[in-house]
This record gives C-alpha cells, structure tokens and sequence, in this order.
C-alpha cells in the first residue's frame, strides 16, 4: 500500500515538473499537457498578445549581460524577458527585437509588455505546476 | 489618447491572467479580474495627476 502512493506521488510529481517545464517553454502548453485545453488557450494567448504586442510597440528585449544604458539592471529585465521561453529564445536567435528603438512613443510600453509577457508566464509555470501536483483543481 | 488606451490593453490583459489563475469559479473570476482591472486603471490615473501637478 506505501509503495502504491510513493510510486503514485512519483508519477504525479514527475507530471507536474514536465508540465511545469512545458509551461516555461512553450506558455500554455503544459494546461493542454494536463488536458485543461480552454485554460491554456486563454492563458498562453495573453502571453503571446503581450508578446507580439511589445514587439509592435517598438520594445526589445534584454540579453543576460551588462548594457551600458541600462547597467546592473539590464540583468533584471533580461531575467523577467526569459520568462516567455521559447518566445525569447527564438526572438533572440532570430535577431528580432534586439535593436533598441528608442525614438519610438511606445517603446518604453513594448519594453513593459515584453518582460510583463515573461513574469506572467512565470506565474502560469507554476500555476500549472500546481495543477499538476494536484495543490488546485 | 494612445497612452490611456494602452494602458487599458495592460491592464485587462494582466487582469485577465490574474482572475483565472487567481480564482476558481467564473463568478469570482469575473469579480477578481474586474476588481483589479478597476484598480490598475484607477491608480493609474491617480498616478497620472499627481505628476501631472509635480514641477518635475
């Protein structure tokens, strides 16, 4: 009977971390991984709206390393940046939203947006986490 | 205009987010998110005035 519920909470534990990953990766991904399809639909296409959006509105994001404009701080931004996963990846391989576009209204807004789009899909990883250990229903 | 509509789009979006993960029905949810949706715009323009009468 002990070796049925640890085998159980390894299985279930072992769900969770790869939802959890699914969720960083890809946002929205590891709700339809644990079959909660419209909450991943509506979570992960905020994350992509904010995303795309801050793209739009001229905001770049940051690398983890020191810029000159923006110093020590450039971490943070890069660190909240990251949170998009794969979003960030490929923007950064694919050069896209690199170049500072500063003269632009709205590119302090696109810059918000961008790391906004990360933190929130920090929150959605271990939302889904959560979900996946059974902590919410 | 672009700036308060912006602001508009940031804050239903965020409190979108917030509403569903933060509640578990879709009463509350609605409550929550409106609730917070109020509050961003709202201190928002709170914000807004005060610097607006700062010298800065």
């Amino acid at each position: 009977m002990a070796v049925d519920v640890a085998m159980n909470m390894e299985k279930v534990s072992g769900r969770a971390w790869l939802a959890g990953l699914l969720a960083w990766v890809l946002p929205g991904s590891g709700y339809l991984f644990l079959g909660r399809v419209k909450r991943g639909l509506v979570l992960g296409g905020m994350i992509y709206f904010l995303f795309g959006s801050g793209l739009l509105l001229g905001g770049h994001l940051y690398g983890l390393h020191n810029v000159a404009d923006a110093g020590l701080l450039a971490y943070v931004f890069g660190l909240c940046d990251l949170g998009s996963g794969l979003l960030y990846l490929a923007s950064s391989w694919g050069g896209i939203g690199l170049i500072d576009q500063a003269s632009r209204a709205t590119a302090e807004y696109g810059n918000i947006f961008l790391m906004v789009a990360g933190l929130l899909n920090y929150l959605l990883t271990l939302d889904t986490f959560d979900l996946g250990v059974g902590r919410k229903v | 205009m672009r700036h308060f509509l912006l602001m508009l789009v940031f804050a239903l979006t965020v409190s979108i987010v917030f509403g569903v993960t933060g509640r578990e029905t879709a009463r509350t949810r609605f409550f929550y998110g409106g609730k917070i949706f109020c509050e961003f715009i709202g201190i928002g323009l709170l914000l807004g005035w005060l610097l607006y009468w700062l010298p800065l």
